[in-house]
């Protein structure tokens, strides 16, 4: 498929899924309040506006920014791992990010203020960037990063069982449990102006690596008799998942397999080439949590299955039958 | 003309050392076989060429300049590496691996231009691919992997390339023809120092050989002053048949005998 095409049919899907977001809801509205409510003038006493501009607009545009973090962070990971089963969450940034903001609720520091949350997940993720470094060094290899990795993630899911084990009340705990389990209702236009900044910087850190990924195709000596520098290739691609993967996960929580399973989806139609996989893989990650947070609002259930949830529900059997195809090809 | 001189390289990996004080000399239009036994220091000696590794001591001047101050792109035109047992890790087309080799002639905002994708042709009509352009590369047989690697290091264009046994996985026409395509390169003002492990085809192919033995130079010169009976004995451990037919030496190993101390490995 000619690059154009793929990027007509990903932004056509994305642009019918971001009106779908807004169209589908709990409250009954028709396209003539849906169209109104979003364009009232500030302050506008209809409801159709309140609905609109407080919970429908922010939790689509959120869906837009988490999902091209996600999938634009798991297509230039599993680059840079030379791995196709790499995911955000394997370099440890989603976990930290998490224990980051569960401590902030731990400690009741989010009812201070609403910058808490996500500058709390931010921090998170930078320190698991920092902690990486230390651990896995500058010119440390991809074996032991992924490894420096799991530790961090093992580390903080310790850390956050622990927060939830020693919880002052049992609503305390569910708090924290639902926050962890992901999910974009109930945001506000304040989540997206701190969350936007940072995922926009991460994601120009991380398209500025194109070549550097092809090049790490044939492997880091090769990449490097090809002048490409891998250690500031390195440092902006784990910026870059930091970044816009923490921002992320401050305003939705933990929301998996996004990054695992669009640049898979995409990759033959970009003849496997890491580099050119990048920005669909963004635009797809965009796509894919539009839809499936279209999805939970219309699963009929008592109370709305969390977007966490059905990501993990769909992806890990993908993953499963990722693994498998490629042990196969492996042996 | 001298186009890449390295002198008194040493290097160690932890307390073991691997190079000590090796160095050698790649002259303009010449095609350099480097050779020895296992673990003698070859891959590690290319790699300090390549300046993907600085050496503990010792000097690498390629066209008169130290190969550490050279900068990444420059170095990256000038001198193409072709990594052992290369392989590609995506199912990349053939066309797409060898276009990789112009990366470093690539501007910051600069994509593939017509030069580029006529430099490609050429190379992988050179090795012999032209008819595999559009196949994933990982569905090629061993051989032609090897040979879409070296296409994708004769596409940068380079003036010096060091090949980490590129002939390792082919069958005996590809061996001949890429040595045949280093020998060309080398005719066109280029020089090339390839890592060997067959002798017939360094001495029939390579102006000069360098032999390698601990990390130290054994011997180097014209390959019938190398590849001596006493010389393959002290370094290999290996007696071998030589044969002339007038048309250059063939040397095909026959048996191993008990080396003696001349820096033969144990």
């Amino acid at each position: 498929m000619k690059a154009t095409a793929l990027y007509a049919a990903l932004a056509a899907i994305t642009g019918a899924a971001f009106v779908a977001a807004l169209a589908v809801g709990y409250a009954p509205l028709g396209i003539a309040e849906i169209v109104g409510g979003l364009f009232a003038g500030a302050g506008s006493p209809s409801s159709a506006a309140i609905i609109m501009q407080d919970i429908r607009l922010p939790r689509a545009l959120l869906g837009v920014l988490v999902g091209a973090s996600l999938g634009l962070s798991g297509a230039a990971l599993q680059g840079l791992l030379r791995n196709p089963l790499a995911e955000p969450g394997l370099i440890g940034a989603s976990s930290m990010a998490s224990l980051a903001a569960v401590i902030a609720f731990y400690f009741g520091f989010t009812a201070l203020s609403p910058f808490i949350l996500p500058l709390a997940g931010m921090a998170g993720a930078l320190l698991a960037v920092a902690l990486l470094y230390v651990l896995a060094g500058r010119e440390g290899s991809v074996l032991t990063l992924i490894l420096a990795g799991v530790a961090l993630t093992s580390f903080a899911g310790a850390l956050t069982a622990l927060a939830i084990n020693l919880a002052s009340s049992a609503y305390a705990a569910l708090e924290i449990t639902f926050w962890l389990l992901g999910s974009l209702s109930d945001r506000t236009m304040t989540h997206v102006m701190l969350a936007g900044p940072p995922m926009l910087l991460g994601w120009a850190l991380l398209l500025s690596c194109g070549r550097a990924l092809d090049a790490l195709s044939l492997g880091e000596d090769t990449a490097r008799s090809l002048g490409i520098s891998l250690s500031a290739a390195r440092l902006r691609l784990v910026l870059g998942v930091a970044l816009s993967v923490g921002a992320a996960v401050s305003v939705s929580g933990a929301i998996g397999f996004v990054g695992l399973v669009v640049p898979h989806l995409l990759r033959p139609f970009v003849g496997h080439e890491p580099g050119r996989l990048l920005l669909p893989s963004a635009i797809g990650g965009a796509a894919l949590v539009l839809l499936a947070d279209i999805g939970v609002r219309l699963i009929p259930a008592l109370v709305e299955v969390k977007l966490g949830v059905l990501t993990a529900l769909l992806g890990a059997p993908f993953f499963l039958v990722l693994v498998l195809r490629t042990r196969r090809r492996m042996g | 003309m001298t186009l890449l001189r390295a002198e008194n390289i040493h290097m160690r990996f932890g307390a073991m050392p691997v190079l000590r004080g090796a160095g050698l000399e790649v002259a303009r239009g010449e095609t350099v076989g480097l050779l020895g036994p296992n673990a003698a220091g070859k891959t590690t000696l290319l790699r300090v060429l390549a300046g993907l590794v600085e050496a503990a001591s010792g000097t690498v001047r390629f066209d008169g300049a130290d190969v550490a101050t050279l900068d990444a792109a420059t170095r990256a035109r000038r001198i193409a590496y072709l990594e052992q047992n290369a392989a590609c890790h995506w199912p990349i087309t053939v066309e797409r691996l060898v276009l990789l080799g112009r990366l470093p002639h690539l501007g910051p905002w600069r994509g593939l231009g017509l030069a580029d994708r006529e430099a490609a042709a050429r190379a992988m009509e050179a090795c012999d691919l032209s008819h595999l352009a559009t196949r994933p590369v990982t569905a090629l047989s061993g051989g032609e992997q090897a040979r879409a690697m070296l296409a994708r290091a004769l596409a940068t264009g380079p003036e010096l390339i060091l090949a980490d046994e590129p002939v390792s996985h082919l069958d005996p026409a590809h061996r001949i023809r890429v040595m045949e395509l280093m020998r060309a390169h080398a005719a066109t003002g280029g020089a090339a120092l390839v890592i060997l492990h067959d002798l017939t085809l360094a001495a029939r192919f390579c102006d000069r050989l360098v032999l390698l033995a601990d990390g130290e130079v054994a011997a180097a010169g014209p390959p019938a002053e190398v590849l001596t009976p006493d010389i393959l004995a002290a370094v290999f451990g290996i007696s071998a048949a030589f044969l002339d037919e007038g048309d250059g030496l063939m040397v095909v190993p026959r048996a191993r005998v008990p080396q003696g101390d001349a820096g033969g490995t144990p």
